[in-house]
Parts: C-alpha cells; sequence; structure tokens
C-alpha cells in the first residue's frame, strides 16, 4: 500500500507549504471546490470513512446530520487532542505533515458549509502547536484558507485552540465546553453536537486522522478507497505502537492489520526476544488481551469479536517483565487524576479502586479485595454520565478476569510475582 | 492586551478566549497568582470565581509559583514500564525535587505528567517547551544540565 | 402528547419533558440529589437512575427526553444496588455529624440513606475535616458538601453571579469563592435553599433549632412589590428563618435577600413598645388611654380653630390595604378631610399620569413573565434585579432563552454585566435615549407600519425633530454607530418590551421617561403590555387603590410636605418622609411648623423624633393584613407573632381614636374592614390611545460649580428606610457610602474610604466615599437607605414629576472643612 498519511514525513522540511504542494499537496482541494457540497459528503458516506478517534463512527453520517441542520453558522472542529495513553498516531500528522490536516479541514469545511474552524489542540504538544500555527499562517498566505478560498467564494477561518491538560477533553462535547472556555465536562446528549455544538451551534468534531484522510478520498475516489483494507471499515490506518517491542511507533497500514503482524513483522517481535504476556490493542481503556488472541484484525468490526475495541489504536505490547496489576494500578491512577469529579461512581468510585489496587500492589492486600474491585467497578459500569467511568471500570474487570492469578499473587504472597 | 484583543478575534463570546488568556497571564505572571486571574477576569467580563474554576479544572495551569524551568516527566503506564518511576526517585536524590515542588534553587520544578504522546520512545518529558525521549539515568541529567 | 410507561402505570405527558419531569407530574418517586427545576438538567449525582426497556445502560432520569412508547422502572433490585453504592460512596467521606448539624432532620442526604441504607462502609477513610467558613449572612461546610453543584448553578445560570465555582478537578473539587476569601456577594441565599445537605445554611439560624421542631407558616414579603411569598419557620412564637419553597407564590421558591433575611426587622432594636408624648419638649413613655385621649383632643381642637382642612394624613406603601382604608375611613368620617396621600405621589402616581397620557388606562399591572420569549428587551437605567429581585431574575431567565437583553444605564448594574448588550449612557439621559429611538423609528418609517392612525401623530413626530442619532449620540455620550445599531435592533424586533422603574428613592428618571417609553411603543404598535414598570414597595400599589389618596381634591403629598404652613397638623402613619423623600429641608420645615404631628409606625423614625405623640404599630407578622403586588394580586399575609410591647395594629388603632372620638367608624373587626374594601371599585380606564410629545426633556446640566451628576436609588441588599431595622442585612451593610468613579476620584484626589464632603445648593452631606468602576466618570451614586447620611437634603424635587438629577461638587476631607 501506497503510504499516505505519513508521506513525505521522513524529510525534515516535510512540514512546509512547499515541500507539500511539490508532492501534490492541495490539488486535493481545488478538485473537492469543483465538487459540490453534497457530492463530497456522499462520497465520504461511500467511503466508507469511519472516526479515527475511538469510537469509529461513520463521519459520513455525521457530516449529513450536521448538514441537515439549517442554523449558521456552523463549526468544524479537529479534535487533536489525543490523550488516551498509549496513543500518539497524530502527533506526526501535526508535527510533521500539517498542510495534509490543513488540507483535510477545508475540503471537510467546504461540504459543511463551516465557515470557522478550531484544531483543538492537546497543551502536552507544545511543539505542534508552533508548526501548527506556521502552518496555517502558509496556507493563509497561499490563499488556500481565509476569504474567498481559491475564487470559490468559500471562505474558512482556522485557529489553533490549545487545550491545557485534560484528558476528558478527548470527548467530543467535553472538548466543545473547553473551547467555549469552560470546565471540560462533558454535555448530556442528545442534543448532539451536530446539531447543537460549539455555541449552540451545529458542529463536527472529528479526529485529526480522520479528516487527513479526506483528500485521499477526493485523490482515489470512494471505490478505491474502498478497496484499502477491510472493507467492512476501509482505509489507512495509523497504527501506534509502544511497550516491550523491538521497533515502536506509528505504522500506517491498512485497516485491518493483524495484531500479530503487527507485533511480530513491523515491529519486529518483542524486545530481547521475550515471552509476550498481555496486549491492549487501542489505548488503555481497551479491554486488554491475552497472547491467545492476537491473531485478530486491527479493525472496528473484529477486535470486539474478541472482547476487545480498536480505540485509537495504540498498542501496548506487555512481556512477562511486566507486573500486570501495576500496570493496572497505575491506569487506575490515571483516570482518578482525569475523572472531572461531576457524576458520583466516577467521583468516588474510581478514587477508591485505585485505593484497594494500591494497597494490593504495594503487598497489603486483603481477601476479598478482588470481590470488592469486582463489586465497585459493576457499580460504575454502565452508571456514570461518561464513558470515562465505563473505562476505568473497565480496565479493572479486564485486568482481573484475564490475569486472576497475578492479582491472587499479590495478595497471598505480599509481593509481585515478576519480582520472584 | 493587544494579543487578547487578536484572540478575542477568534471566538464568538468572550468567554471562549478564556483558555488562551489564561496561558497569557501564566506566561506574563509566571503562574496563575489572584493577580493573574483577577486579570483574566477583568479582561473577558468573568466573575473571578468562573475563571479560577476553570483555570483548576486544567492540569497544565499552575497555581504556584515555578521554577526557572518547568520539567514535565511522564509516568504513565508505558513510560513506567521503561522505567520513568526510578527517573523521578533520581531527580529526588540529585536535586532534591520532588512532584509537585520546585528545587531550592529555583531552577527546577517537577510536575508528573500523564501521557505526553511519546510511548514509543518512553520514558520522556518536557522541559519548558522542549520535548526530549528515550530518557535512562544517564542521559536525565545531560540533558537537564543544560538548563540553568 | 406522548404515551409511556412508568412502573406498570401509563402515562401521557408533554413531548419535550424529561423521564423525572412526567415521573414528579405523576407522584411517581425518583431519588435525587442535582436536580432543580430551574437549572439545566445535570445529571451528576446518579441516584435518578432508571431502568428503559430496550436500554442497555440505565438512563439517567433528570436529563433523559421521556419518549412515545418508553416502558421505565424506577425501582428494580438493579437500581437499588446502584443507589446504595452510590450513597455508600457519597458517604465515604460525609461526615457524621448529623447531631450538630441545621439540616438533620430535612437533610436530602439523610433521608435518602435512610431509605436504601446501607448503615455502613465497606471503604474506610479520613473524613474530610476543611474548615468552616463563614461570612456576613451564609455558612459553608465543605466536609459536607457532596459537589451536587446545585449552589454554584443557582448562583451563575440563574442568579446571574457567579461568586462561587467548582474549584479544581476530579475526587479534589471543592466548592469556594475563587480565591478561598470570604464570601462577598449579593447574599440572595438561594444556594442555601438549594443545597440538599448541610454544607450551606443561613448563619443567623445556626444552631437555633431542629427542624423537627419548626412550625412553618406562609406569608407575603413586606419589601418589594413583587410580593414573593415567604414560608416563615417559627420557634417558641419566634421567626427563626424563611424559605423558598419551591411551587409556592408568584416568585415559585426564588427569594432575594430581603425577603429571606431581613424578616428580623421586626426584632429591631428600635421597635417602639409604648406609645410616646412629648412632654416639656421631650417625648416620654405613656399609656394607650392616656395617649388617644390627647390626640383627639388636639385634632378637635385644630379643626375647630382652623377647620377639617387644615388636618392632612400620610399613609403608608408597607402597611396593608387594611391600614390604609381605616387611615382614609378616618380622615374621611372622623376629621372631614381629604387631604391623605403616600410616596406613590413622588413616583408610581406619575407612571400612572404618563400611562393615561398616551394609553388612556388607569393602571397597568406588570406580568413577571412578561419578558420571557421577547426578541428585544430595553432595560433603562433600573437596577431591577436589586429594586424587584425576583422580577429581575426573568430578565436573565429571558436572556438565557435567547431573548436580546439591552440595558442603557450608566451604572454597570448586574443586567448590564449580564445583557446581550450595555449601552453605558450619561446618567439621566434615558428619555432622551428613548427620544432618539422615535426619531430612528420615525425614519425607519414605522410610524407607516401601523394601520390605523393614532392621535397626535404631528406633534410627536416634530417634537422629536432635534433628536437625530447624532445628536442623541452625544447627548447620551455614546458613538453615533453603537447608538443606531441599537436602534435598529430594538426598532426591528418582532416583539419587545421596556422596563424600568420610577420611583419615590430615584432622581434621575420620572413622568417624561415614561411618557417617551408608552410614546416609542404605541409608534410600534405595542400595547401596554410591553411596558413593564412595577410599584415601589409591598403595598405602594394597595395604598393607591385603596384611596389613600385625595380623590375629592384634597391636598396631595406636594401641598401637604413641600409648602410650610399649609397644614396645622399631619398624621403619619408607616412613612418617614424625612428620610425617604427629597427636599428634606423643606420637609423639615413643613414639620417643624406644624402645630401638632402624629406618628404611627413600627419604630422610632427619624419624622417621629419630631412628632408630639408617637404611636407604637404592630409590624408585619404581628397582625394580619393584604398587600397588593405590582400584578395588581391582593395577597393576605397571616399573624404569626405577638405585637412587641403595646404595640397595636394600626388599623385597630385608628379604630381606637376614632371610638375616643366618639366616633363609629362601624369597624369592630378586619372582617368588617374587608368587606368594605371588597366593595372599593377601581376604574381602570378604557384604551384610547394617544401621542403626548415630552415637552422639555430634562438633560441632567452640570455647572462649574457643581460638575458631577448625583443619582440616588435602592441597592440590593436594602429597600427603602425599613431594612436598615434588619440585623441581619446591616450585617452584610449598614453604612452609607457613595459610589465614585476611579477617574473622578483620582480628578478630586478622593481615596476609598474616606470621607468626602458632598454639597449641592440646597445642602452638603458628609459620605464614605468607596472608589468602583460600576459607575462612570462624572457621576455619584448613592443608597438612599441610610437616615444619618441625609443624602435626600441634596435632592430637589419636581411637581412635574421629571426626572430631577442632582448636580453636586465633591471635596475630599482632606482638604474640606468638617462640619462642626
Amino acid at each position: 500500500m501506497e503510504i499516505f498519511l505519513l508521506k513525505n514525513i521522513d524529510n525534515p522540511e516535510s512540514h512546509r507549504i512547499q515541500v507539500y504542494q511539490q508532492t501534490g499537496g492541495y490539488e486535493q482541494l481545488k478538485k473537492a471546490l469543483s465538487m459540490k457540497p453534497e457530492d463530497i459528503i456522499q462520497e465520504v458516506k461511500n467511503s466508507g470513512l469511519r472516526g479515527r478517534g475511538g469510537a469509529g463512527f461513520p463521519t459520513g453520517m455525521k457530516w449529513d446530520f450536521a448538514s441537515r441542520d439549517p442554523k449558521l453558522p456552523k463549526y468544524l472542529v479537529c479534535n487533536a487532542d489525543e490523550g488516551e495513553p498509549g496513543t500518539f498516531k497524530d502527533r506526526p500528522i501535526l508535527e510533521k505533515n500539517p498542510h495534509l490536516l490543513i488540507e483535510g479541514m477545508v475540503i471537510s469545511a467546504y461540504a459543511l458549509k463551516a465557515e470557522r474552524g478550531y484544531i483543538y489542540l492537546r497543551g502536552e504538544y507544545p511543539h505542534a502547536k508552533v508548526v501548527l500555527e506556521e502552518a496555517i499562517r502558509e496556507a493563509y498566505e497561499s490563499g488556500f484558507l481565509g476569504q474567498d478560498i481559491l475564487g470559490s467564494g468559500f471562505s474558512f477561518d482556522l485557529s489553533v485552540h490549545q487545550g491545557a491538560g485534560a484528558y476528558i477533553c478527548g470527548e467530543e462535547t467535553a472538548l466543545i465546553d473547553s473551547l467555549e472556555g469552560r470546565r471540560g465536562q462533558p454535555r448530556i446528549k442528545p442534543p448532539f453536537p451536530v446539531n447543537v455544538g460549539a455555541w449552540g451551534m451545529p458542529t463536527v468534531v472529528n479526529n485529526v486522522e480522520t479528516l487527513s484522510n479526506l483528500p485521499l478520498i477526493i485523490k482515489i475516489g470512494a471505490e478505491e478507497y474502498k478497496k484499502i483494507g477491510n472493507p467492512e471499515c476501509p482505509g489507512p490506518k495509523l497504527y501506534c505502537v509502544s511497550g516491550m517491542v523491538e521497533r515502536p511507533g506509528v505504522y500506517e497500514l491498512p485497516m485491518g492489520t493483524t495484531l500479530k503482524e503487527i507485533i511480530y513483522e513491523h515491529c519486529g517481535g518483542i524486545k530481547g526476544g521475550g515471552q509476550l504476556k498481555a496486549v491492549i490493542p487501542g489505548g488503555i481503556s481497551t479491554p486488554v488481551l491475552t497472547p491467545d488472541k492476537i491473531d485478530v484484525q486491527m479493525d472496528f468490526v473484529s477486535l470486539p469479536k474478541v472482547g476487545s475495541m480498536l480505540g485509537s489504536g495504540a498498542v501496548m505490547v506487555f512481556d512477562e517483565s511486566v507486573c500486570l496489576v501495576r500496570v493496572c494500578w497505575r491506569a487506575i491512577r490515571f483516570f482518578e487524576h482525569e475523572s472531572c469529579g461531576k457524576c458520583t461512581p466516577c467521583r468516588e468510585g474510581v478514587g477508591w479502586m485505585r485505593t484497594v489496587l494500591e494497597r494490593i500492589e504495594s503487598g497489603f492486600g486483603r481477601k476479598g479485595d478482588i470481590e470488592l474491585l469486582q463489586d465497585i467497578a459493576s457499580n460504575i459500569t454502565g452508571k456514570t454520565f461518561c464513558p470515562l467511568g465505563d473505562g476505568a471500570a473497565g480496565v479493572v474487570l479486564n485486568f482481573i478476569r484475564n490475569f486472576p492469578e497475578e492479582f491472587d499473587y499479590h495478595i497471598q504472597n505480599k509481593k509481585c510475582m515478576v519480582e520472584a | 492586551m493587544e494579543e487578547i484583543k487578536e484572540i478575542l478575534k477568534r471566538y464568538p463570546d468572550r468567554r471562549g478566549a478564556l483558555l488562551p488568556t489564561l496561558y497569557i497571564m501564566q506566561r506574563e505572571y509566571g503562574w496563575l497568582s489572584q493577580e493573574a486571574l483577577q486579570a483574566a477576569a477583568d479582561a473577558l467580563n468573568l466573575p473571578p470565581a468562573t475563571v479560577k474554576g476553570v483555570a483548576t479544572f486544567y492540569a497544565m495551569y499552575r497555581h504556584k509559583p515555578m521554577g526557572r524551568h518547568l520539567i514535565q516527566l511522564c509516568t504513565n503506564v508505558a513510560c513506567m514500564i521503561m522505567g520513568a518511576e526510578r527517573l523521578v526517585d533520581l531527580l529526588k536524590e540529585r536535586y532534591g525535587l520532588e512532584p509537585g515542588g520546585t528545587t531550592e534553587d529555583g531552577r527546577f520544578s517537577l510536575v508528573i505528567m500523564e501521557c505526553i504522546g511519546a510511548c514509543d520512545r518512553a520514558p520522556a518529558m518536557l522541559v519548558d517547551t522542549d520535548f526530549h525521549a528515550d530518557l535512562n539515568e544517564q542521559n536525565l541529567f545531560e540533558i537537564l544540565e543544560q538548563y540553568k | 402528547m406522548i404515551e409511556l410507561t412508568i412502573d406498570g402505570k401509563r402515562i401521557e405527558a408533554e413531548k419535550g419533558m424529561t423521564i423525572l419531569e412526567v415521573a414528579k407530574a405523576n407522584n411517581i418517586y425518583i431519588p435525587h440529589l442535582c436536580w432543580d427545576r430551574r437549572l439545566k438538567p445535570y445529571g451528576g449525582c446518579r441516584l435518578c437512575l432508571v431502568e428503559v426497556e430496550g436500554q442497555r445502560k440505565l438512563m439517567a432520569a433528570c436529563s433523559t427526553p421521556a419518549d412515545n412508547g418508553m416502558v421505565i422502572h424506577t425501582d428494580t433490585p438493579n437500581l437499588q444496588k446502584a443507589r446504595r453504592t452510590v450513597l455508600e460512596l457519597l458517604l465515604v467521606h460525609h461526615p457524621l455529624d448529623c447531631p450538630v448539624c441545621d439540616k438533620a432532620g430535612e437533610c436530602r442526604l439523610q433521608d435518602l440513606a435512610y431509605k436504601y441504607g446501607p448503615s455502613e462502609s465497606r471503604f474506610y477513610a479520613e473524613r474530610k475535616h476543611d474548615p468552616e467558613a463563614t461570612s456576613a449572612l451564609i455558612e459553608r461546610n465543605p466536609n459536607r458538601c457532596i459537589l451536587c453543584g446545585r449552589c454554584v448553578r443557582v448562583c451563575w445560570e440563574h442568579q446571574g453571579v457567579g461568586a462561587i465555582n467548582f474549584i479544581g478537578r476530579g475526587f479534589k473539587t471543592k466548592i469556594s469563592p475563587a480565591f478561598e476569601e470570604t464570601l462577598d456577594c449579593e447574599f440572595c441565599g438561594q444556594c442555601v435553599d438549594a443545597c440538599p445537605v448541610g454544607a450551606l445554611g443561613a448563619k443567623p439560624y445556626k444552631y437555633r433549632a431542629r427542624a423537627w421542631f419548626l412550625e412553618s407558616h406562609d406569608s407575603i414579603c413586606p419589601y418589594c412589590s413583587v410580593g414573593c411569598t415567604l414560608t416563615l419557620d417559627l420557634r417558641e412564637g419566634r421567626i427563626l428563618r424563611v424559605r423558598g419553597v419551591d411551587g409556592k407564590g408568584v416568585n415559585d421558591g426564588d427569594l432575594c435577600g430581603k425577603g429571606r433575611f431581613g424578616f428580623d426587622f421586626i426584632y429591631g432594636d428600635t421597635r417602639l413598645k409604648t406609645p410616646l408624648v412629648r412632654k416639656a419638649g421631650e417625648l416620654v413613655e405613656s399609656t394607650w388611654e392616656e395617649t388617644l385621649y390627647y390626640v383627639a383632643n388636639r385634632l378637635r381642637d385644630i379643626k375647630r380653630q382652623y377647620g377639617a382642612d387644615s388636618i392632612g394624613a400620610i399613609g403608608s406603601a408597607r402597611a396593608g390595604i387594611e391600614d390604609n382604608y381605616m387611615l382614609k375611613k378616618f380622615m374621611k368620617e372622623v376629621i372631614g378631610s381629604d387631604n391623605i396621600d403616600t410616596s406613590a405621589r413622588l413616583g408610581y402616581a406619575w407612571v400612572l399620569r404618563a400611562l393615561n397620557d398616551t394609553y388612556g388606562i388607569n393602571q397597568n399591572p406588570i406580568k413577571l413573565d412578561s419578558p420571557i420569549g421577547k426578541e428585544v428587551v430595553l432595560v433603562l437605567e433600573s437596577d431591577l434585579t436589586s429594586t424587584h429581585p425576583i422580577f429581575g431574575l426573568k430578565f436573565l431567565e429571558a436572556k438565557n432563552e435567547g431573548t436580546y437583553l439591552m440595558v442603557a444605564d450608566p451604572r454597570k448594574t448586574k443586567l448590564a454585566r449580564r445583557s446581550s448588550k450595555w449601552i453605558r449612557i450619561k446618567p439621566a439621559s434615558g428619555t432622551v435615549f428613548l427620544l432618539g429611538l422615535i426619531n430612528y423609528a420615525i425614519r425607519e418609517g414605522a410610524h407607516l407600519r401601523e394601520e390605523k392612525e393614532i392621535e397626535g401623530i404631528d406633534g410627536l413626530i416634530e417634537s422629536v425633530k432635534p433628536y437625530t442619532p447624532e445628536k442623541v449620540s452625544e447627548l447620551i455620550g455614546v458613538d453615533t454607530e453603537q447608538f443606531i445599531e441599537a436602534a435598529s435592533r430594538f426598532v426591528n424586533a418582532e416583539t419587545r418590551l421596556i422596563a424600568l422603574t420610577v420611583g419615590a428613592a430615584e432622581n434621575q428618571k420620572g413622568y417624561e421617561t415614561v411618557l417617551a417609553a408608552a410614546n416609542l411603543l404605541m409608534l410600534l404598535g405595542e400595547g401596554p403590555d410591553s411596558l413593564q414598570v412595577p410599584s415601589d414597595y409591598s403595598n405602594t400599589l394597595g395604598a393607591w387603590l385603596s384611596g389613600t389618596r385625595p380623590t375629592e381634591g384634597g391636598k396631595d403629598l406636594y401641598e401637604m410636605l413641600y409648602n410650610p404652613g399649609s397644614l396645622k397638623a399631619l398624621y403619619v402613619m408607616g412613612e418617614d418622609p424625612l428620610v425617604t423623600m427629597p427636599d428634606g429641608n423643606t420637609v423639615k420645615k413643613t414639620l417643624e411648623e406644624l402645630e401638632f404631628l402624629v406618628v404611627q409606625d413600627i419604630r422610632l423614625s427619624e419624622t417621629a423624633k419630631l412628632a408630639d405623640v408617637v404611636l407604637p404599630a404592630a409590624a408585619w407578622s404581628e397582625k394580619e393584613g393584604t398587600f397588593i403586588n405590582s400584578q395588581g394580586i391582593p395577597q393576605p399575609f397571616p399573624k404569626v407573632v405577638s405585637p412587641q410591647g403595646d404595640s397595636v395594629p394600626d388599623w385597630q388603632i385608628l379604630r381606637n381614636l376614632a371610638r375616643v372620638m366618639e366616633h363609629d367608624l362601624g369597624i369592630t373587626e378586619l372582617g368588617k374592614l374587608r368587606e368594605e374594601l371588597s366593595r372599593i371599585q377601581t376604574d381602570r380606564g378604557q384604551q384610547r390611545w394617544r401621542f403626548s410629545p415630552v415637552e422639555v426633556p430634562s438633560v441632567a446640566q452640570t455647572t462649574t460649580d457643581y460638575p458631577i451628576i448625583m443619582v440616588t436609588g435602592n441597592i440590593m441588599q436594602h429597600s427603602g428606610a425599613l431594612s436598615v431595622m434588619s440585623k441581619s442585612l446591616s450585617h452584610v451593610l449598614s453604612d452609607a457610602f457613595v459610589q465614585i468613579s476611579p477617574e473622578d476620584a483620582e480628578r478630586f484626589g478622593v481615596k476609598d474610604g474616606e470621607f468626602i464632603k458632598i454639597s449641592s445648593p440646597l445642602g452638603e452631606v458628609f459620605i464614605k466615599a468607596r472608589v468602583s468602576d460600576e459607575i462612570p466618570e462624572g457621576m455619584l451614586f448613592v443608597p438612599v437607605h441610610f437616615a444619618h447620611a441625609r443624602v435626600n437634603y441634596l435632592v430637589s424635587h419636581s411637581r412635574l414629576g421629571n426626572a430631577h438629577p442632582t448636580p453636586v461638587k465633591i471635596e475630599s476631607t482632606s482638604t474640606a472643612t468638617p462640619r462642626r
């Protein structure tokens, strides 16, 4: 497969508009501007593109909802707040291929008739902010942003909105609250952002990678696009692999490449020839898999069949040297830190799970603690305001379900199986 | 103020500019002191409690004075399994620097981060706005010695 | 309509209601802690989770819209378990200090824990022990807080204040003012009523009574003319606190600080307990019998010597209609005089006059909900959220629901801060602003839109010719562009409203302002419903409607008080003209020249200090009565406590006096009085529109000697001269002050907190200065509530009912010579 999303990134000047344009950049925008907006939306629907942020919602459908809402103005917001631990797939686009994203955004905005856009960039990426702002400046200078883009009569303004360290703002309604200058807490749905979003107006929030697929869809058309990867959810996919592999990093592969292929072929296998113990396929919130499950296609439809999810495509690989109780504890500490505090089960319950895990991990676990954890977790699942609490509870339940012996060992022996 | 005026143009209402305004105040005042928050409230016609509520929601705003250089070290899962916690211990041993604290000479402050998106090159940190990865017990201090 | 099933019961509901609302309407109990009818659904506490068939997840009833065909279960074992867990988690850190918590017995958390259990938690943790935070009227106990956020949301969403907020995130979140400072807000206390637990409480109520010993009575607020229903909680015959209760009264549960905390004026130190009679220059205590005979004799003598027309009376905007009617009856039947009036003469009477001169009507009750749903609302130089707080809330609510709220005011009032557009006009230039709008509307051809022609259109067109946008923007001190933008929005709206207050305490608006507003609205085809001018106080309208004014050619307030020598005797009931009315010097002179002054009041007022006889009246709550609120609704209030000392209800004093004067008024008891009152017919007038041009609008003129305009008015925590008797309200503010802009402070060398001398051609006063950006350069704002400040001595009055802003000069006391 031809590399598209990460094209040119080995070129140190890849972020400059000249480099981007030399290899066909912004040509798709010209093509798109000659199309009717509704035809672009239809093309995106036909392409089968699904959101790359984690939920995998069909992008064309989201756009359709927003474009049917008569209210104006409409907003297009790029979700560049990849805060899910283990995730760094958007970073190469943001830092090294920013014009691909900008081109994708202008095409999307044109299709949606949105005249204002924001890139909600996580505060933890200060370098990306510099790169993006420079790229936006270049794009304005070249007439790809601003008034009457390329003489089409269509205008679009774009700026970077820097987040300030809140995982929850990756959730689209919390992101909108944060964009509006509020505490980034999720909103009640319905209404959905496509109808009542930023400043009460129809708003489309799409992930960086999703928007970066737009030039490709325009370039090759929906039919060709559908031939890439799994036809049920096609397209190129960025997989970011970390942990105990020989070559961690971001890989652009056809959607549906197996987890086994990613780990053992693209990433060169387990670090130092070690033994695989567990793997999280899509970021910390997605259920952990045991080694027997890794012959699975990494896409939105296959992973649920083995009890997990694609999430952000953030693969975290753990070998025999890693204590999974500690991983579980650290993950829950993260969720506790990131809980917004709005709803009771998440605010209070996640803290309790962390407390219990902490005592197990540090050798003070009590008999019944595992059952207690399972009970709290099951009383969080499905009862919180937003999926953050579900994510936290899921981590606890899945780690215990898949690796009960490690937890038991900790409680019975007051120490770690790995150290032993 | 000119800068805030420019930022205000990007948003349909004044409140939209709150996050960027807080960053500006943090840069100007060093941290979000009462004075800094009040200035943000005045600039955007918001009650101070609203501004403080927003400022304290986000982890990257500072609510006490910081050292000259801010170390933001990730210890989330990917960095943890690659030894980030050992680095935290070393910072304490070498500089007497505790998470959330500042060295006595005011040179460094340390904040523990929740995933800075550098898991493939873990452990990683930001020093001010500079990114450093593939850290280990040796290069950590070689890097930090460049910050005076 | 939709149909759904809750717990097996088929229910019909309106589309758009939430599951919780439907359940509530059908008396189906779903527990909740964070929900509040007035606020947007929050979905935080997770107690209201319900099972909806076909939904994988449990749904929060407070934030899930009810849908056709839904089958809902509100009380399954699964839900009970979920609720038990939520309560278990909340109780981990919540202190179990119920024995010393004022909320015990009416605490929602306590009730829910009782209902669902468990008695113990599986989690052990140190309970929070943050220090309690006190303030003038509100106690915060952060340890008891369960972070439901109702206080934060009611303060910001509903009150538009934002004094407190969630600070921090997640488990560490706390609710506090911005800098953990002492709460310094409006002290409306809405957060106290909203708090489901004991985290927020009314300070005056702290440790006063267990909830289960309280006895509750509903009453009507004695302060402003909104007429809120107060729920009085008593123990052992003493009112301990006041609450607003959801669903009760015109306020539907909302209360302002005056209503909630100001009830204790009846326990004020200055209450009169016995009659006083001046003997050898001193007021000395006397018996009722002796006093009434004395009064009777003096009145009889004066009547004999100078005629009945030499005796006058002033009624009260705070006393019930029964009391006022009795005064009128006494004057008419016993004295034989029609010389009677109230403070309404200085304000509300002019509103009615202006309405009559334009719409042809004699009454125009407001509608509290009038701003809701209007496209544009203009609030003109009026601090509605201070003077009529619950009416003011409706403007915030309208704005939240999409109304364009335009505020033309030099003061940065709360409505100005929360407006869609704040036009900072010069003080007392509201009338000119309106004339400019009329001029603009005529340019836009607004007068041609209506089919029927209104009488006097030519005169109107002629009269506003000089008020071109350029001229008006210069006069009111804003950019022409800004003025035109505002004018265009107002004139071209589909629906609109103008709201303002005109009161005895305010000197920047008057007859001409209402006239201009009515002309503008008629020009745009709007009826009197679009002009909302509330009456001042609890019974300003009631006193008017019960006939407490000259109805047969008698002397009005101007003739009685501003024409020394026109009367020989004056009977003042429940009013303190020396403090509340302009041109204090003249009022004082008039009163001093009287041969006989009787003051009947609940306290020894400034006017009472000049009296020959002072009669102690029972206060609100110590007697029954009826107020007629701004909406024209008569609202009876009960007697719930015993009168202080020997005080007696006003109407009974008059009945007794009449008896002593050997006159049977035919009134033995209240029922009889009310029966007579019910027979009074008031002519509401017929709508007959005609333009009534404003001849010469007063534009505040400063001179080199008097370069600043002083504006007077009411502030949030006080109401006329009554509220200063309340200890609670005085905790918030008990001292007179004058607001001065930072620019003028600089210019005149005034430091914040120092005493400054303010002089007008009528006199001079010394008041503490508060430097504030709430007012613009060239203006002072002075609250009228504080007798010792004698602000009214500087203000002139206008017999034309026009605005009479007061040009003054100020001097820092470091340069001025203090009065000896």
